[in-house]
């Protein structure tokens, strides 16, 4: 064998690796070359733009007022196939006629595993003039993490 | 650093002399090994996304399911042979004197280097962004960095991690003795 063969051969070499490898990788996909180049990817985006929050997932249960205490519940059937840890809820609400405020806000840190019905307990204190007037809710807050991610929601008037 | 070991060998009947190139042996056996060391760069986005870097095996971790791409799987493993091959023929042209010696060093020092260079330059895109990929956080390049994404009535909040691992920098060194080697073989 040459020199200018060798020299040839070389330089074949790293491409003639590179073709093979795709050429049999191609060959092990069956030639489909959609799932070639994309994989499992958009069978993992596609289990997850399913998830869908819905008003039915989450909702007032239960509430109790008992003098200045008022605690209210929430349940919350969770949509997501992965952990969710509820970090905080702050509802903040006032009487319709004397437009006292009041809030409260979830009694502790709650973790809701992939697709769990979880009840929420809110607590808080009303001022005494609220006790037999109707109330209206303002604002809420939810922190929840998941996955790492920290999300904040904020709804209603003035709601930041 | 002594470049080379002068070793007297019969070969049959005439008494030939080899020079081995123990820097070009060196690096052959680190070349080998470094497409069996792990990942290279590694980013996380909280526990949502973890991304493996490594020229050879990349791996997605997206929502806690591991995605498998083909094609990058396939092209991983053709870098693979290519750098082991190198190395191997790195080691055979560092220890043997014969006049395809030359050649096959020039070949096995050569390769890694541009996959360094690639895998380097694949970080940097991603830190600074690829034109008409944006996105709408920096990913810093070694380090952590809070981002916070505003949306109408949401705040969202994560931490980016990303580092260099040790195998990047083996992998540097490599290249760069790789490259020392291919000069000095000219």
């Amino acid at each position: 064998m040459g020199e200018t063969t060798l020299k040839v051969i070389l330089w074949i070499l790293p491409w003639l690796l590179l073709i093979s490898g795709i050429g049999y990788g191609l060959y092990q996909s069956d030639g489909d070359i959609e799932h070639f180049m994309i994989g499992n990817l958009p069978t993992i985006l596609q289990k997850f733009s399913k998830i869908k929050i819905s008003k039915d997932d989450f909702g007032l249960k239960k509430i109790d007022i008992a003098g200045k205490s008022i605690v209210a519940q929430f349940y919350f059937d969770s949509p997501f196939p992965f952990p969710v840890k509820i970090k905080d809820i702050l509802i903040q609400g006032e009487g319709k006629k004397s437009n006292v405020e009041f809030e409260i806000e979830l009694e502790k840190e709650v973790m809701i595993q992939p697709h769990e019905n979880s009840t929420l307990t809110l607590r808080g204190n009303l001022p005494l003039n609220l006790e037999k007037e109707e109330i209206e809710l303002k604002k809420a807050k939810i922190i929840m993490e998941i996955l790492g991610i920290t999300i904040e929601i904020r709804e209603g008037r003035g709601a930041r | 650093m002594s470049e080379t070991i002068e070793v007297s060998e019969k070969q049959g009947d005439s008494k030939g002399e080899r020079k081995i190139n123990v820097v070009g042996l060196f690096t052959g056996i680190l070349t080998i090994l470094v497409p069996f060391l792990g990942a290279w760069w590694e980013l996380r986005i909280g526990e949502a996304f973890f991304f493996s870097l490594n020229p050879f095996n990349p791996e997605v971790i997206l929502f806690g399911e591991k995605t498998m791409i083909p094609v990058i799987y396939w092209l991983g493993f053709s870098f693979r042979i290519l750098i082991v091959l190198s190395g191997g023929l790195l080691i055979l042209g560092s220890i043997s004197s014969k006049w395809w010696s030359r050649h096959l060093v020039k070949f096995g020092s050569s390769k890694l280097i541009w996959v360094v260079a690639g895998t380097f330059i694949s970080i940097l895109l991603l830190n600074l962004g690829i034109p008409g990929f944006e996105l709408p956080f920096k990913i810093p390049l070694s380090g952590v960095s809070t981002e916070v994404l505003k949306l109408e009535n949401a705040r969202i909040t994560f931490q980016i991690y990303s580092r260099f691992t040790e195998t990047f920098w083996i992998a540097t060194f490599t290249s760069v003795l790789g490259v020392y080697v291919r000069l000095k073989s000219k």
